[in-house]
């Protein structure tokens, strides 16, 4: 037809990356290499109109794993279809996990050997001088059917497992050597560093990339069905798919971390259904989520490393008893899956109803039902009573704008939430539990039927006032309060009240400057906070970490008081979480915010800005002080020389400083 | 019909005195004004309301005698006026909470980001980011910062995560906007970690940051502001060996001659800094033992360089998880020996916090 036109454009060109930094921090999206790059790329524009219909085709092409389309049908305003396929990698993190390595390798008896403490008439121990790889004798080296009879206290060096899968123990000659080779049979042999505390890390997959590619489709489909009601259809799938490094740790009483690589492949489907319906001065619309988040791949396994407390032959003395009988599982549970990703299943369905009204008044309705469930199961270590939990939310909004006069605006809101997630409890059976533990049996009630704790079920309400005024043609004043409270059904995170208060003033000097100032500031009361986090203060002495049942210990009127540092009395490992009083939070109690900017734009292809924004928190909650300073100036300027040519220059400055002041105990667990 | 009513009932500037005279008027001046979408309207779309130029400017009929003046000009309008001429028919989805959006209260008007007469992607003056980042320049720095949203690599605009129109792009907690795409974090978990499922941004900034993985702070630093760190980070206080404690924080050279002092109130005794001391014992800050080398490959300052670093490597599960951590150090103990906190939401006396909590799993 007479008024039809099309347009297009392509673009080819191409890109250079060079990276002297983690390639993963700096060049996260890089298209192709993790490291530097090259390429080429191509863009596609395709634009074509009538007068009744429209098609639009925008495509962005770096390579397979990076690239854009999007097609946009418009056939009378009355049908539209739009469907993109977007897909970008993504480099992950590799912790090389080389900074994992500390031990203490000798206990009481640095010079002890197992020989010294293997019962006597044990089968299946032999020794035999450990070697390097130049066949120099390092230490000593036993053949162990198994680990639980190794001591952590008196344990000299390292464990390790060979790869017939004999276990094996060493105790070097010095502190340096950490490997060391068998001679008959001869075997490679992996080796863990162990003894009285000991840390390592290992990677086992030190050459791999680390990535996920991230690809999703969307379809929406809109249909006027008659001047007052359109039908949406919306499809969406996003897939993950790549390579992550999935850690593990293990304890007691190393701390061993482990590196692997896990494969991810999850899918998230959406389909959505809704309508809008105009009737007169009412505007409703409804949507339907059906949501489904599959993880298709297979848990990440572990064999975690022998438990060397609980173990009632070799355990810590009973003064030591730290965590006797506490220990879910260890390498007698075989490999166990970690690092997993739970499945869910959500639908949400939204309704809102606007109606307008004459004198620009607005108001607004809407109800919000969402609901997600995910299926749970026994683990080892861990029993639970359902089989799946499902968190509600409930949502209710009201708002309502008015002008009772020309240069006022008024808008009121309101909104009420509740998120409730149904009950649930979980039983924790320690390995040790039948075990007569020199620590004492535990008790199997302390750990049966523990109640799951949802931490952000509870009702919120908001409500909030905002006024704009325009004090003159070119400048308005405006003003706004909101208060809001969130009683957590937890009584241990408490009921969170915040009250903000907002001013702005805005404003143009003649045609070319603009200009605006901001203030607001927030009131907190009791912010999420860690409750009893760290310290415990003795009431006796005021004095943190030492035992109050206990003679108290440390300087007192300048005199020195023997006694029990928790950590290393008898409470500790046992009650000290429980003794602690400091709460803890990097959530503030009073925000004070300032934000001033000005423009100033000679023509309509120049325009200059300066900004700077300031921010003060802070907290002062039980035993703890936490602030937070941010300051933020900018100065931009933008230049259009042709309509087809901008340029942006922009200067941004940040700079933060957060301080959180609490008594830290120096303890050893 | 709706679109009558609506030009009838609600408040809209107006020039008084001017009817229409149909768009093929305008268009004698006007020619190829009219490229976008708004210049194809039909009455099936206005819903029965005026259609054409004279929808949105009024009636003509004192601008064709008038040399160009006699018409609505968004350009002159306040922007309530000109929201009001474009809710005529935009009043539903995004568009629904437009009066209270921060826009609006912050006077932006509808024609600062949208040119209605260019055709284009739902007409706008620019491109998302780049419209955006006109007024919120330092959002448009942070996502330049080295972790950051793929906003500058063209795969994500502001428009996927905030509704310019109103608030976030959600109507449920903030929390579920991201959720959209980080699903893997939805749960419900069994073991979870709260500021989870509060808010992502209490420890993330979405819009970029200097930290890693858009982290308002690197690590530990950010979790050390709600927790206190633990374990050997100076193994000071651990009844352990003189010989063997590694000091090397407190006593980095090993040159502090030490006092270990018995337990039980027994009077001090120097120079021991060779045996083991017995349990219950302390040492005097002030005057510490010696230290011996140890054998740790990284040298002295290896316990401080494991547990300063990253958190995460033995929390990994941070988001939450299903599965039991390795312990459960301090589960509902009733009563406990020296008393403590009690839990008021677990019916007894004990249990901060909860066995199997530490998301290590």
């Amino acid at each position: 037809d007479a008024t039809a036109q099309s347009t297009g454009s392509i673009e080819v060109g191409g890109a250079i990356i060079d990276i002297k930094d983690d390639p993963t921090r700096v060049n996260k999206y890089s298209t192709s290499l993790p490291d530097d790059d090259s390429g080429v790329y191509g863009k596609i524009n395709l634009d074509a109109a009538g007068e009744s219909t429209s098609v639009r085709l925008d495509g962005e092409f770096h390579d397979q794993d990076s690239s854009t389309y999007q097609l946009d049908i418009n056939a009378a305003n009355r049908l539209r279809f739009r469907s993109s396929h977007d897909k970008f990698n993504v480099w992950l993190n590799h912790d090389r996990l080389d900074y994992l390595n500390a031990g203490i390798p000798s206990g009481g008896k640095a010079a002890a050997t197992l020989d010294g403490l293997i019962a006597a008439g044990t089968a299946g121990y032999a020794a035999q001088p450990a070697q390097n790889g130049d066949g120099a004798t390092v230490g000593k080296i036993w053949s162990v059917p198994d680990f639980n009879w190794l001591d952590p206290n008196n344990v000299t060096g390292y464990i390790g497992q060979g790869a017939s899968g004999q276990l094996y123990a060493f105790n070097p000659a010095l502190p340096y050597y950490n490997t060391a080779t068998i001679a008959n049979p001869p075997e490679a042999i992996k080796w863990q560093q162990v003894g009285r505390a000991s840390l390592y890390g290992e990677d086992f997959v030190p050459n791999r990339d680390f990535f996920m590619t991230r690809e999703e489709f969307k379809n929406s489909f809109d249909i006027q069905v008659t001047p007052n009601v359109t039908l949406h259809f919306g499809h969406r799938l996003e897939k993950r798919e790549g390579i992550d490094q999935s850690i593990a740790m293990s304890k007691c009483t190393s701390c061993h971390i482990t590196g692997q690589s896990k494969r991810i492949d999850e899918e998230t489907e959406d389909l959505r259904l809704g309508a809008t319906g105009k009737f007169g001065l009412l505007t409703v619309d409804y949507e339907y989520l059906n949501r489904e988040f599959r993880n298709r791949t297979s848990d990440p396994l572990r064999v975690f490393d022998p438990a060397l407390a609980p173990n009632p032959r070799t355990q810590y003395t009973t003064g030591n008893a730290t965590f006797d009988n506490r220990l879910l599982y260890d390498y007698e549970a075989g490999a166990i899956p970690y690092d997993v990703t739970p499945e869910s299943d959500k639908q949400s369905h939204v309704l809102k109803a606007r109606l307008d009204l004459s004198n620009n008044t607005v108001l607004t309705g809407s109800y919000v039902n969402a609901e997600v469930e995910s299926n749970k199961a026994d683990s080892v270590g861990m029993t639970v009573n359902k089989s799946q939990i499902t968190t509600q939310y409930d949502g209710y909004g009201l708002r309502l704008t008015v002008r009772p006069v020309q240069r006022l605006a008024l808008n009121l809101r309101g909104k009420v939430e509740e998120v409730d997630t149904s009950d649930f409890s979980y039983s924790l059976p320690p390995m040790g539990t039948g075990s007569a533990s020199l620590g004492g049996v535990p008790d199997p009630a302390y750990y049966t039927d523990l109640e799951r704790h949802a931490s952000n079920d509870g009702d919120k309400l908001t409500l909030g006032i905002d006024g704009l005024y325009r004090l003159g043609r070119k400048t308005t004043l405006r003003a706004g309060y909101e208060y809001e409270k969130f009683d957590r059904d937890y009584e241990e995170l408490g009921e969170t009240e915040t009250q903000t208060v907002k001013l702005s003033l805005k404003t143009r000097f003649g045609k070319t400057v603009s200009a605006r100032a901001a203030y607001s500031y927030q009131e907190i009361d009791e912010p999420l906070h860690n409750p009893h986090g760290a310290m415990y203060v003795d009431p006796v002495t005021g004095l943190p970490y030492y035992d109050k049942d206990q003679q108290t210990s440390g300087v007192i009127d300048g005199v020195w008081q023997p006694g029990f540092l928790i950590g290393s009395g008898p409470s500790y490992g046992t009650d000290f979480y429980d003794l602690r009083t400091a709460d803890l939070s990097n959530l503030p109690e009073s925000i004070h915010e300032v934000k001033l900017s000005s423009t100033w734009s000679p023509s309509a292809s120049f325009a200059a800005t300066v900004a700077l924004r300031g921010r003060f928190e802070e907290n002062d909650l039980t035993s703890s002080d936490w602030q937070q300073e941010s300051y933020s100036p900018s100065v931009s300027f933008w230049y259009a020389p042709t309509d087809k040519l901008n340029l942006t220059f922009l200067y941004n400055y940040l700079g933060q400083r957060a301080e959180s002041k609490f008594c830290q105990g120096w303890y050893d667990g | 019909a709706t679109g009558a009513i609506r030009e009838k009932q609600l408040t809209l500037p107006v020039i008084d005195g001017a009817t229409p005279v149909g768009q093929q008027v305008c268009l004698e001046c006007h020619e190829g004004v009219g490229a976008g979408i708004h210049a194809h309207l039909t009455d099936f779309q206005t819903m029965g309301g005026t259609t054409g130029c004279e929808a949105c400017h009024g009636g003509g009929s004192l601008h064709v005698d008038a040399d160009g003046d006699k018409i609505l000009k968004f350009a002159e309008l306040r922007p309530e006026e000109s929201a009001a001429v474009c809710a005529k028919c935009h009043s539903g989805g995004k568009l629904m909470d437009w009066t209270h959006s921060e826009h609006a209260l912050v006077d932006v008007a509808c024609t600062d980001c949208h040119s209605v007469h260019a055709g284009g992607k739902v007409a706008l003056k620019k491109q998302d980011p780049e419209l955006c980042f006109d007024c919120h320049q330092e959002q448009m720095a942070q996502s330049n910062f080295p972790s950051h949203h793929p906003v500058k690599e063209g795969k994500m605009t502001c428009g996927d995560c905030h509704n310019p129109h109103g608030d976030l792009n959600t109507d449920e907690l903030a929390r579920d906007l991201c959720l959209d795409c980080h699903a893997r974090h939805q749960g419900p978990f069994i073991f979870e970690h709260a500021p989870v499922e509060e808010d992502c941004t209490i420890c993330h900034n979405p819009h970029g940051a200097v930290a890693s993985n858009l982290l308002k702070q690197n690590e530990p630093f950010l979790c050390l502001q709600c927790h206190e760190s633990h374990f050997h980070v100076t193994r000071l206080g651990g009844s352990v060996p003189a010989n063997n404690v590694a000091f090397s924080a407190y006593n980095p050279d090993g040159s502090l001659a030490g006092t270990p002092v018995a337990g039980s109130g027994s009077p001090p005794t120097g120079g021991d800094t060779t045996g083991s001391v017995a349990q219950g014992t302390f040492v005097n800050p002030a005057d510490p033992p010696a230290t011996v080398q140890i054998s740790n490959t990284l040298g002295e300052h290896s316990w401080q360089m494991a547990f300063g670093t990253r958190c995460t490597v033995c929390h990994l599960a941070v988001h939450g998880s299903d599965l039991p951590s390795a312990t459960s150090p301090s589960v509902n103990r009733t009563p406990s020996p020296l008393g403590g906190i009690a839990d008021p939401g677990s019916g007894d006396g004990q249990g901060w916090p909860s066995g199997g909590l530490g998301l290590t799993r």
